[in-house]
């Protein structure tokens, strides 16, 4: 149950309903310490259906992560799908490998687990392996990668093309800066900061919950 | 070191990771009302039961397929045969 009411004091935080409680035996790992994995042939479901199934988490993260599944897919090779992602993260966090940080929202803790799989993937792209490498950036150069990466960028950006505002969050956060460094940089108050990122994240969600399909 | 920050900042990955970070963390923060309202735009409600807003994450999930990412750990716990649904013929995009 502990699970459970990590999953609705998240949501609740939000305002947000939880469905059940939730079982914790169904995934150790959503509880925020690490634990002993599960035993998998007797598991029956996707990773991401049975921590649907175990109420773990509700509609609107699914929706979120979702959204953000589909942003962190970008760049990555062609035959790996924005599930894939999702899914590879509930895996891992549902196999007890990643123990959810007290405090830390459900959704918040997935996504980060996705951009650590997003992460690791994209290093090793290059090199044509799947073996687990160091957490440490390789400076080396790779222009594969590296014109892939301007891609991406581009891409992103181009949601926000019609919304100078926001274009210059983006190139301030890429810098690295902290919001109020690019506020002092470009000389926003805070409320067109925060309406900025209001717009910025309904673009963003928009896309995520967008249906498309290839020709 | 300081030298060293600024070039590694400079690269398009770095830059790349540097606005995924921001923007997913965004979206996993955002209210209950900003997704419906996004949703919204799109004339879809995740609040009805099998809205196509959650498609591929509730009712019809799209298959586990173990091993994308690398070798799959013996103690993952996910069966290597996905039992899930199978994917439209028509894929959503990736992006």
């Amino acid at each position: 149950m502990a699970a459970g009411r990590c999953a609705q004091s998240a949501t609740a935080a939000r305002g947000e309903t939880v469905r059940g409680g939730g079982s914790a035996a169904h995934s150790p790992s959503m509880s925020q310490t690490k634990s002993s994995p599960v035993p998998g042939p007797s598991v029956i479901g996707t990773p991401l259906e049975r921590a649907v199934a175990a109420e773990l988490i509700s509609d609107m993260d699914l929706l979120r992560l979702k959204a953000n599944a589909k942003l962190l897919a970008r760049g990555l090779a062609p035959e790996v799908q924005w599930w894939d992602l999702l899914q590879e993260a509930f895996a891992r966090v549902l196999s007890g490998h990643r123990g959810r940080p007290p405090g830390v929202p459900v959704d918040a803790f997935i996504t980060g687990v996705m951009r650590s799989i997003r992460s690791q993937y994209w290093r090793q792209m290059s090199r044509g392996c799947h073996e687990s490498e160091t957490d440490i950036f390789d400076p080396s150069p790779d222009p594969e990668r590296a014109l892939l990466a301007v891609q991406e960028l581009a891409a992103i950006t181009r949601l926000f093309a019609d919304d100078p505002v926001v274009m210059r969050i983006l190139d301030g956060l890429a810098d690295g800066l902290t919001p109020d460094e690019i506020c002092s940089a470009n000389g926003f108050s805070k409320t067109t900061y925060d309406s900025a990122r209001k717009r910025m994240r309904r673009t963003l969600l928009r896309e995520g919950l967008r249906m498309e399909f290839r020709p | 070191m300081k030298k060293y920050q600024r070039f590694a900042a400079q690269q398009p990955e770095v830059r790349l990771e540097k606005v995924l970070e921001a923007l997913t963390t965004e979206v996993a923060g955002a209210t209950e009302q900003e997704v419906l309202d996004a949703a919204a735009d799109l004339r879809m409600d995740p609040r009805l039961r099998g809205s196509v807003a959650t498609l591929g994450v509730k009712g019809l999930v799209f298959p586990y397929r173990p091993g994308v990412f690398g070798p799959v750990k013996p103690d993952t716990g996910v069966s290597p045969t996905p039992e899930g649904p199978s994917p439209p013929t028509d894929t959503p995009d990736a992006s």
